[in-house]
């Protein structure tokens, strides 16, 4: 809020001093270094008619002006625009909605709706608008309503809220399906806040986009159209984005006028251990020194891992260095989604409060969660999104001093790409955020919800598709019942309590400790990482506390855990078959033929890896037996002419290898360009018929296997493999589909790293190089065969790979 | 696509995606031969969609079709012939519970619904409405058989409520009155109800026999305080799939057990109001209750009312009682009062009441020596760890406090 005041410089030495010695010390790890200059404020006064006492509160606060955004905002909404801001961490966003909002509670007695994506988020928003309040006495009543708020309290914030600051998830459970009790809140309801805009994309987008169609049913019930003003960090669409998930027409404000503190930004690329191999130290080595250097310096610094398990191997080295004596405050926590509430808010706490120097977490933390200023933020590894790398380099810095972000790439090929040519980053528009609110899972959820919430009629619409065919379904599931032109909910369920925004997944599944004979539920899993996570014999890691998977009840969605101090962590093995259902489009090339359509997967864990702590090494093997886990989704693939694929390659071996590494190149180019998280696109390689598929051999070659037998085979039929690429969720996500818009790019972007690393192609081919033969030049060979050739002249006139 | 794949491809879907799905026929697969063949009924074509009409389920059900849609049973019945507990009829045609009220006044209520839960989806299918005239109950139900009559029944409840003080429910403040609040709003009618009081006895009920009864549902309390036992009812959790199998296929068989357990439902109020208000007033009083009665409003922060109970039976409550009334009296500072409960509970020995009182010796009068023999002669009756570190605390005192020369002079 002290936005207009003079920052008093805290001490920019340390970090300075930091960035000195990494650049002396470290020089040849560091591939860019970029420099945010800071920014001036371009301010406007207030508006006229913006009222006294709000004016009155802004100025004891210390808010003499408006921000140009902040002013443009106050225009657009008085026009009646709906309205999306996409201004940077810390500019000020919140007064372009608190001031039409909080002007319209003040003289008309309207009311409002926030949402944000966590309770910490809405907490930290009451805080703010009380202060404000408080600065001006103007007696808005504004509450927080999540899963925290006690029942006798519940009452009175719907009777007499007028600002309700919520989550999607309660909006869902805990709102909508009880609107009759909010008839009074929804009946003067003017404004719908929508804060941290992007985080709605993919699966979680999906559904509230649905949420927000069921909302605007409610207020449709009550007679009245709300005004949508959303807040965004940088993407390349929040215009579409926003649009598509209020399905209004959305105006963006992009330009801000806020000041900006100095920011120093270093690419890292971790030193090469094998030159032969190409090999490079790994991302968590380099986290993990630059933490420790920076907690030695007394510098407060996060680091963003990419996955839970990373969270919790990173915590652990860093708390085997600072935390050895168990009765000091810990140093380092680590922060992730699958923790109970109360011990996130605990961290939270502890970072505002500067007790704990560094905290390692995944993007549970990316959003603006209040932990305090920090000075440094490590990314281990790229987090998969340009946006999502801004909004983390946000968390350092965020009051107006200089601050340090470092990004330390991985040896996926997307972080190469990424860490070698950083213009990329600071050039490119950053993602587009994609949403398919009309997934059908997704979609049947939200029908079953709506039509709990109010009767449908006969002609109503909810989303594009038809309507009445999804309630002739839930009427034989004997959940609906049609009479004359309504359909009414007859069933004695409750369907927001089984519907997750998270997750196109019915089965949770719940972590339950059995140490010492106890019985308490220590954590949930959803539904489709379960195989991956808790198989038994798994280490299930919580806080860097190992615990053993004892048992996994499939049915009854339970795994029973006790506590163990194993020296290893597990990882899954999994093998995927697939086969071809139909296709929806096609395209033909001079040597190979992209398709796009539907598939069924078959995913099974046939076993686990035990793998050290430090050293890293296989300590042995386990068995799993889970059911397999089947899927139809959509997919992308190709195959290359058979005559063409001879010429290329001597033996079977050498082709699989290709398109392993080249499925692997090409997952990570496709993740970048769909601007989706590169575990929302899955990959296999096998024929079209699903009879084989390809994995990696004993020896570390491509080999044939059928999957019921698991046994190397050498068949008979024609030879076709097929590189797939797919949605990762049961009918498809639409990734797919734009995919095979893009799909030359695809293809043409694998090897755009300078030194054609093996990075590129995957780690699987690391050890497979002897003699004359080069696993990534037999990739770069077959990438060139899926490419459409520009003109004859350039047939094979030329080496293969001309890029590498 | 047509509807037919659509819906494999959703049920397909939904499988991948972790779904338990149930349909008529994996269940059948599942049950005892019996069900099956009823459930396998349910898809036959002897069962089309609403093939009951409403003149024939009226007369099955003994009742009348009120409108289109809605079938209202009527019944009265003497009250001292709805439960044996009924040896007079209530004495002055009026209760005294947390309300007064008088007995023509009051409307019994209670809903049969699709679900469990107040919110917007879940329909009330059989509304009861009774109301005491002369020396009997006279219960009307209503039956919703197409679900656009609501409206209608509405109004008639909302009629039925229009001249009455108060309602009368079992659960009806959490339960029936928020989910009719809900189906008020959702056919935007304005209703009576909100400005209604209220005697919920279930939560008598609780005050009354928690200690003593194993759950506080209906049936439990009919048994317990009524000494009343349904014979073949339908057990509550199978109504809503009566009902379900009705609207969706119009079969009628099991309805009229639906019926038989809801008006054994309202019936059962009445009994329970005059249990609770005989149990209550002062003619009749068991010291047990009002002592756990009181206990239950102390432990929800109703002291006024606990004290108002207690204070009326001053004379004749036993220690546990006037303990507690010591309690309430020592939360409002009312020292000279707590005192005197304490003082007489000391004679009659009762543990809770003498450390009160050495507490009070010992942190408001500081008359330490006074506290310390109470607590020897407690000790010295009931030997106890607690008892000892007092005694040894207060020993400390006395010798600072001599030390000082504050020592009262006893």
């Amino acid at each position: 809020m002290d936005q207009n005041l003079a920052n008093n410089q805290p001490d920019v030495d340390q970090v300075s001093f930091l960035l000195a010695k990494l650049r002396k010390k470290y020089a040849k790890q560091i591939t860019g270094e970029f420099v945010l200059p800071e920014k001036k404020a371009d301010l406007r006064d207030f508006p006229q008619a913006l009222d006294d006492r709000l004016v009155s509160a802004l100025k004891s606060r210390g808010v003499q002006k408006l921000y140009s955004h902040q002013r443009q905002a106050w225009d657009e909404v008085n026009a009646g625009q709906h309205l999306v801001v996409v201004t940077p961490t810390a500019s000020g966003k919140t007064l372009c909605y608190n001031l039409p909002v909080v002007q319209s509670v003040l003289q008309d007695r309207k009311k409002a709706l926030y949402l944000f994506p966590t309770k910490a988020l809405a907490q930290d928003q009451q805080a703010e608008i009380l202060e404000l309040n408080k600065a001006g006495n103007l007696g808005v009543k504004v509450s927080t309503f999540d899963g925290d708020t006690p029942g006798d309290a519940r009452k009175a914030v719907r009777t007499y809220g007028d600002i309700v600051i919520s989550n999607p998830d309660m909006l869902h459970q805990g709102i909508l399906p009880h609107h009759t009790k909010w008839a009074q809140f929804f009946e003067n309801l003017q404004f719908v806040v929508i804060d941290e805009l992007h985080i709605y994309r993919g699966v979680f987008g999906s559904h509230v986009a649905n949420v927000i169609r069921r909302l605007k049913r409610i207020c449709e019930f009550y007679g009245v159209r709300p005004q949508f003003i959303c807040c965004s960090a940088t993407i390349a669409n929040p215009d579409e984005l926003a649009s598509q998930l209020t399905g209004e027409r959305v105006k963006a404000i992009t330009q801000s006028g806020a000041p900006q503190g100095k920011k120093h930004l270093l690419f890292w690329n971790p030193p090469m251990v094998n030159i032969e191999l190409g090999i490079r130290a790994s991302a968590r080595s380099q986290s993990t020194k630059i933490a420790r250097l920076a907690i030695r310096q007394g510098l407060k610094n996060i680091i963003f891992a990419q996955s839970r398990l990373m969270v919790e191997v990173i915590t652990k080295y860093l708390k085997d260095v600072f935390d050895k004596d168990p009765r000091k405050h810990p140093r380092v926590e680590s922060y992730r989604g699958g923790y109970l509430p109360n011990q996130r808010r605990g961290t939270e706490k502890k970072m505002r409060q500067g007790q704990v120097d560094c905290v390692v977490s995944t993007s549970a933390l990316e959003l603006g969660v209040d932990i305090g200023s920090l000075d440094l933020c490590i990314l281990n590894g790229y987090p998969g999104s340009i946006a999502g790398a801004w909004q983390r380099f946000g968390r350092a810095g965020r009051r107006n001093r200089t601050a340090l972000g470092i990004m330390i790439a991985s040896s996926t090929p997307l972080d190469q790409f990424v860490i070698q040519q950083p213009e990329f980053f600071m050039g490119n528009s950053p993602e587009h955020a994609r949403i398919d609110p009309e997934q059908l899972l997704i979609l049947l959820d939200h029908i079953r919800c709506a039509a709990f919430e109010l009767p449908f009629k006969t002609g109503e619409q909810f989303g594009e598709g038809n309507l009445t065919e999804f309630l002739h379904y839930l009427q034989d599931e004997g959940l609906l019942h049609n009479e004359a032109d309504q359909w009414h909910w007859i069933a004695e369920a409750y369907p927001a309590n089984a519907v997750s925004l998270r997750s196109v997944a019915e089965g949770n599944f719940v972590v339950i400790d059995t140490t010492g004979g106890k019985q308490e539920i220590i954590a949930e899993v959803d539904y489709h990482s379960a195989p991956d996570t808790i198989y038994e014999g798994a280490i299930y890691l919580i806080q860097a506390e190992p615990w053993q998977v004892e048992k996994l009840d499939w049915v009854g969605r339970k795994a029973f855990v006790t506590k163990t101090s194993a020296d290893y962590y597990t990882d899954a093995i999994d093998y995927t078959k697939l086969k071809i259902l139909s296709e929806f489009q096609q395209a033909e090339q001079d040597k190979a033929r992209v398709y796009q359509g539907e598939v069924h997967i078959v995913r099974r864990i046939s076993g686990y890896k035990k793998i050290r702590y430090y050293t890293h090494e296989n300590i042995g093997y386990g068995k799993v037996n889970l059911p397999d886990q089947e899927m139809h989704t959509t997919a992308i693939w190709w195959q290359v002419n058979s005559t063409a694929l001879h010429q290329l390659f001597e033996s079977r071996w050498q082709a699989m290898d290709a398109f392993l590494g080249a499925a692997y190149a090409m997952h990570h180019v496709a993740a970048l360009l769909s601007m989706t998280e590169s575990r929302d696109i899955g990959r296999a390689v096998g024929n079209a018929e699903g009879t084989w598929f390809t994995t990696i051999g004993d020896k570390g070659r491509g080999s044939q296997k059928a999957f019921a037998s698991e046994d190397i085979i050498e068949t008979a039929e024609a030879f076709n493999p097929t590189v797939f690429l797919y949605d990762n969720v049961p009918g498809g996500l639409g990734i797919s589909s734009s995919l095979f818009d893009l799909r030359q790019q695809v293809v043409d972007h694998a090897c755009q790293c300078n030194e054609g690393c093996p990075a590129c192609i995957g780690p699987v081919l690391h050890s497979d190089r002897y003699a004359d033969y080069s696993p990534k030049q037999a990739v770069l060979n077959l990438l060139s065969l899926l490419q459409q050739e520009q003109n004859d002249s350039e047939k094979f006139s030329q080496p293969l790979n001309a890029t590498a | 696509m047509t509807v037919r794949n659509l819906a494999s491809r959703l049920t397909q879907l939904r499988k991948q995606s972790g779904a338990k799905i149930q349909t008529a026929r994996t269940l059948a697969a599942e049950k005892k031969l019996a069900d099956k063949i009823k459930l396998a009924r349910v898809n036959s074509s002897a069962d089309k969609p609403n093939s009951c009409d409403d003149e024939t389920l009226a007369k099955l059900l003994g009742g009348t079709v009120y409108q289109s849609g809605l079938i209202l049973i009527q019944q009265s019945q003497k009250l001292s012939a709805l439960h044996a507990v009924y040896n007079s009829a209530f004495q002055k045609n009026t209760v005294q519970l947390e309300e007064t009220a008088e007995l023509q006044h009051l409307l019994f209520v209670d809903t049969e619904t699709s679900g469990l839960s107040s919110a917007a989806g879940t329909l009330v299918f059989l509304l009861g409405a009774g109301e005491i005239i002369g020396d009997e109950l006279v219960l009307e139900q209503m039956l919703l058989t197409r679900i656009s009559a609501e409206p209608a029944m509405l109004h008639w409840f909302n009629k039925k409520c229009e001249h009455k003080t108060h309602l009368v429910s079992y659960n009806g403040k959490s339960f029936d009155v928020p989910l009719l609040t809900t189906r008020f709003r959702m056919n935007r009618l304005g209703s009576h109800l909100l400005v209604k009081k209220h005697i919920d006895l279930l939560h008598w009920i609780r005050r009354l026999h928690q200690q003593q009864m194993a759950d506080c549902r209906l049936p439990s309390a009919e048994a317990f305080c009524l000494g009343f036992h349904r014979k073949e009812d339908i057990p509550g959790a199978e109504v809503p799939f009566v009902w379900q199998a009705f609207i969706r296929y119009g079969k009628t068989d099991r309805l009229k057990a639906v019926i038989q357990h809801h008006a054994w439902d309202v019936a059962s109020l009445v009994g329970l109001l005059h249990y609770a208000n005989k149990l209550m007033s002062s003619e009749s009083q068991l010291q047990y209750n009002v002592y756990q009665a009181s206990k239950y409003l102390v432990k929800n922060n109703e002291n006024e009312k606990a004290k108002t109970i207690l204070e009326q039976r001053v004379n004749t409550l036993d220690t546990d009682a006037l303990y507690l009334l010591g309690e309430i009296y020592r939360k409002e500072n009312r020292w000279q009062e707590a005192v005197a409960i304490w003082q007489q509970l000391k004679e009659q020995g009762h543990e809770g009441g003498i450390e009160s009182l050495a507490k009070y010796y010992e942190h408001k009068e500081k008359d330490y020596l006074a506290a310390y023999q109470i607590m020897e002669c407690l000790n010295a009756k009931q030997a106890k760890e607690q008892h000892q570190i007092r005694m040894r605390r207060l020993q400390r005192k006395m010798a600072n406090a001599q030390s000082y020369g504050l020592m009262h002079a006893t």
